[in-house]
């Protein structure tokens, strides 16, 4: 039996099929490169400022403020005279309102899909583990998603319409990123395409006795996931969110600061039947009409570019 | 017949509607053609336009278009302001929004947008994910989905998309005026400053993406630098359509 879709438009009725599995295993799931993500310092540092900015009690939307300041220089004031006070300058970012979103999934099709357990009584607990996982998969593609929307408006480019990704071009961003103030830990996102490109262009970068360092770097991350290396301090990795506009794809090159995302969190009341409180998502098992059992995964999440500096576009040929 | 060719599907028809009951659909299994497997996104958006984001493509400048999108959440978004809260981000930033009524004489694929469904620049498409659930795709009007099997194969009209979208820099980010000098130099000098970065590189990948700038940077603004770089390359270029 091949690793078809779990899902049937059929009844429960259908559960016993004539030849069922022996086993189940999850199948492969590209949306696991997102999780590399999340774990990345820059990534982090963005989660760590929405949980820092608290649960946004009695407003329904938050915006950051940009204070400018060492920036200036000192002038030349002779003595006796009054110095000029230089006004702090603060910039208030858009205001983002964090946005319910909800996955479900229905026991009746878990029951026909996956079958063990039901049929003997109560699910068990690994199915209600599978569910919780599943939200926490959810959450962070949905987290992923919600950060890559922003690269196509980053004002900072790398690279050209229409035209292949080179290590040059990354190369003479990353200076200009550097130029910009940036310092730290940086994340780089490209998709497959950007990826082959890149590692094609620095495979024939060569090399005296060895690979050029950054050829070397890409070779020894092979086995690595998502992750392709770390070039010039940024750390590369493969994602399949980015989106494109039928010539283009929008990659990006992060700093802390670029990217701020707000999640709301909206606690179950008693009266409900919750699953799982993830934090940054709940599950909840509904009963609802037609007497089935869904379960409810639920987020609210917003997200935009903080500050543009911090940030780069990466624009290569799909 | 399940892996045949489906070229082209009209937009917005839906496929069972027309259809013998058996024949296909989206709700249920399929015994003459396969539903449309689509890749649901973030939904509609709204393409905004700046007289100061430009680049350059197959020998012309082309505006460099941000995309406001609708879903909530995303940057000044609420439910239901269609992408309102995204577009003032974007508007100061000296972006314009295209109006989705604008335009409508435009061509895509070589026919006039007039009478679109949703918008004159955006396209809905109805089918399935891969996993089987109806899905909506929204793309922009330009890109247009071929399947075959369960492979799908999305086609541009370039030549199309960026005429319109030279239309809505002049005449929605410059007013009706032509490009200025300075207009012109944002577009081009970062074409003329990766040419001269690439090909310090003497691999194949670097001459190929020389050759694609080269393409892209149109004829008049190639500097004797680019042409003596081209030269020593040897890369011909074909002559300008």
């Amino acid at each position: 039996m091949s690793a078809g879709p779990w899902r049937t438009s059929s009844g429960i009725g259908d559960a016993n099929i004539a030849v069922g599995p022996r086993t189940i295993v999850a199948a492969l799931n590209a949306a696991r490169k997102n999780n590399a993500l999340v774990t990345h310092p820059v990534m982090m540092q963005m989660l760590g400022m929405d949980e820092g900015m608290g649960p946004m009690l009695g407003s329904l939307g938050v915006s950051v403020g940009l204070l400018s300041f060492g920036t200036g220089k000192a002038a030349a004031v002779a003595e006796g005279t009054a110095t000029t006070a230089t006004n702090y300058s603060l910039t208030n970012s858009t205001t983002i309102t964090p946005a319910r979103l909800a996955y479900g999934r229905k026991v009746s099709d878990f029951g026909v899909a996956v079958q063990a357990g039901l049929l003997r009584g109560e699910l068990s607990p690994n199915q209600y583990a599978m569910v919780i996982l599943e939200g926490l998969q959810v959450w962070t593609n949905t987290l992923v998603d919600s950060v890559v929307a922003h690269f196509a408006n980053l004002t900072n480019e790398i690279g050209t319409t229409a035209t292949a990704l080179t290590w040059q071009a990354i190369q003479d961003g990353i200076i200009d990123h550097k130029d910009r103030g940036n310092t730290g830990e940086a994340l780089g996102i490209i998709d497959s395409v950007g990826a082959k490109a890149l590692m094609a262009d620095m495979l024939g970068l060569g090399g005296a006795v060895q690979w050029a360092p950054q050829a070397q770097q890409a070779i020894q991350s092979a086995t690595a996931g998502a992750y392709l290396g770390r070039f010039w301090d940024v750390d590369f990795y493969l994602n399949g969110e980015l989106d494109d506009n039928g010539t283009d794809r929008f990659g990006a090159i992060l700093s802390a600061g670029c990217i701020q995302s707000k999640h709301k969190r909206v606690p179950l009341p008693a009266e409900a039947i919750q699953v799982a409180d993830g934090g940054w998502y709940t599950v909840e098992a509904l009963r609802q009409g037609g007497s089935e059992t869904q379960f409810d995964i639920v987020m609210h999440l917003a997200s935009q570019i903080q500050e543009q500096a911090r940030g780069s576009m990466l624009r290569y040929a799909v | 017949m399940a892996t045949r060719a489906q070229s082209a599907p009209q937009p917005a028809a839906s496929p069972a509607a027309s259809v013998p009951s058996l024949a296909g659909g989206l709700s249920g299994p399929s015994l003459g053609s396969r539903p449309l497997v689509l890749r649901p996104g973030r939904g509609p958006f709204t393409w905004m336009v700046s007289p100061a984001k430009l680049g350059c493509h197959h020998g012309q400048i082309v505006p460099l278009l941000a995309t406001a999108w609708h879903a909530p959440g995303l940057s000044g978004n609420r439910r239901g302001d269609l992408g309102r809260g995204y577009q003032s981000q974007l508007e100061m930033e000296g972006y314009v929004a295209i109006p989705h009524n604008w335009g409508a004489d435009s061509l895509a694929f070589g026919a006039p947008r007039t009478g679109a469904a949703d918008s004159t620049y955006l396209q809905r498409w109805a089918g399935v994910t891969i996993h089987g659930a109806p899905a909506v795709q929204w793309t922009h009007a330009w890109k247009r989905p071929q399947q075959l099997g369960h492979r799908v194969d999305w086609m541009t009209d370039d030549a199309g998309r960026i005429a319109f979208m030279r239309r809505a820099l002049i005449e929605l980010a410059n007013d009706g005026r032509e490009l200025s000098e300075l207009q012109i130099r944002i577009a081009v000098e970062p074409l003329q400053r990766r040419i001269v970065s690439e090909s310090i590189h003497d691999s194949g990948h670097a001459r190929k993406v020389v050759r694609q700038c080269a393409l892209h940077l149109p004829r008049e603004h190639h500097t004797h630098e680019i042409t003596a770089i081209l030269k020593r390359l040897d890369i011909v270029l074909p002559d300008p359509e």
